[in-house]
């Protein structure tokens, strides 16, 4: 197996690092080669920054991918954001003239982009080059009977023909992750909906409405599922679903009471990693109920 | 400033893909923006460029709407690229200083701290709680700033100072 540059980002590192911490056990229990990336910087953004410019935007990006470059490594990321950025910059940057244009932006800083750089996200890694049947059997501690409702985020898959990983409208990847682990994947309306924490608006209060009005009604149309939990693959999913859920509840006066899951905590569990060792108390929905269903009280 | 670069990335945009556009709604009947926010449609937004009223469009607000979550662009039978259209629209609104003030907040926050969520006191010390190693957050600094600098972020970024100080002073 390739070695891989862990590109941490910010909104795990920065703001929910329980999700680095399942991350990085599980990456060891599966005994993936995993190094540091020092150095490295907001991916950018890819909402806010390329709206603002998308030349300083690129060139961020191209140092970012320059640092796992140098390291002769494939570059690691949690987080979808990140993923979309990186992945959308390196297509870039596989043309020649835009490479010598952000190469020249980077010479003062004596660094060179090369494109060799290859982007992979964790559910890709365990997707496509660990697999769910290498996983299956590498189970200690299946979640039997858990009804898991994936949600994959927008660019995780889209756009499609540049990220190039599973459908755009109708992918699989994450679901047979779940499966993997012995839980169930159930089926619930628009799984592909966004989670809505990109709207950012002229109008503060307008876009915050809007924003929870789109995760609601993923929350409604997950709780139809009789799901016991969420599962994510991206720390901005994870802060609107987790972190914002009671806001939202208070918004429209309903509880949806649902637990979130970062997929890496999932896989912990079923590896065998005690509960006690990942970081569940920094979650804001409890997640007791659903852990109940599958792992011994201690 | 590198101008160069700056031109080859407008080569990129594809915004002259707008004209294939045959107003089928495919864009606006998928938008999740436009399902919780009816004064939000992408495909009026199109129909309005189509019509050389582009002027109007990156005047409006809800340029800013968009997640960029890519659904019209999967969804568009004429591959429109609408996402990435109104990417390109907010850059030359932005740089006309039309943008959102948390957008403007985001950019302070990549320049200062390098990253667009900093680190603070406390989950510094919940790292340490929960066994991770220390993370690094200056030695990119320096290569960062020079970036933003040597682009049109710098720009945007010394416009809006320019405009804080204007109402301050």
């Amino acid at each position: 197996m390739a070695s891989y540059a862990l590109f941490l980002g910010c909104a795990i590192p920065n703001h929910q690092p329980h999700l680095e911490l399942a991350a990085r056990k599980a990456l060891a229990a599966l005994t993936v080669p995993v190094l540091d990336l020092v150095g490295a910087t907001c991916c950018p953004d890819p909402v806010g920054i390329p709206g603002l410019s998308h030349a300083g935007w690129l060139a961020i990006a191209a140092r970012n991918l320059c640092l796992a470059e140098e390291l002769g490594a494939d570059l690691l990321t949690l987080c979808n954001g990140c993923y979309e950025t990186l992945k959308q910059a390196s297509h870039e940057l596989e043309d020649k003239a835009v490479r010598a244009a952000v190469n020249e932006v980077l010479a003062p800083l004596g660094k060179q982009y090369e494109g060799k750089t290859r982007v992979v996200h964790l559910v890709e890694l365990l997707h496509r080059e660990i697999g769910p049947g290498e996983i299956a059997r590498l189970v200690k501690q299946p979640l039997k009977g858990l009804r898991v409702a994936a949600h994959y985020g927008c660019h995780l898959v889209r756009p499609s023909e540049v990220l190039g990983f599973d459908d755009p409208e109708r992918p699989v990847s994450l679901d047979e992750l779940v499966t993997a682990l012995g839980a169930v994947s159930v089926a619930y309306p628009r799984k592909m909906l966004c989670c809505g924490a990109g709207v950012k608006g002229m109008d503060k209060e307008q876009a915050t409405n809007i924003s929870r009005g789109i995760a609601r009604e993923k929350f409604l149309n997950v709780k139809m599922s009789d799901a016991d939990c969420l599962v994510v693959p991206c720390p901005t999913c994870m802060a609107q679903y987790d972190g914002n859920q009671g806001l939202i509840e208070r918004a429209y006066g309903e509880k949806y009471e649902l637990p979130v899951f970062y997929y890496a905590e999932l896989l912990c569990l079923a590896l065998g990693v005690p509960p006690a060792d990942l970081g569940f108390q920094y979650h804001r929905v409890k997640v007791e109920r659903a852990l109940l269903k599958v792992v011994q009280p201690v | 400033m590198n101008e160069e670069l700056e031109l080859l990335l407008q080569e990129l945009a594809l915004a002259e893909k707008v004209r294939y556009c045959y107003q089928c709604g495919t864009c606006a009947g998928g938008c999740p923006v436009a399902g919780a926010e009816p004064s939000y449609n992408p495909r009026r937004m199109l129909e309005a460029l189509a019509r050389g009223e582009g002027e109007a469009v990156l005047a409006a607000d809800e340029l800013w709407l968009c997640t960029l979550c890519h659904t019209c662009l999967e969804r568009c039978p004429q591959g429109v690229g609408l996402s990435h259209v109104f990417t390109r629209l907010k850059e030359i609104a932005a740089a006309r200083g039309h943008l959102p003030e948390s957008l403007l907040a985001e950019l302070q926050t990549l320049y200062s701290a390098g990253r667009v969520i900093p680190l603070s006191g406390p989950i510094k010390r919940r790292r340490a709680q929960l066994g991770l190693p220390a993370v690094d957050q200056q030695s990119g600094l320096a290569d960062l700033r020079q970036i933003v600098e040597a682009t049109s972020l710098g720009r945007v970024l010394a416009a809006a100072r320019a405009k804080g100080e204007e109402k301050n002073g």
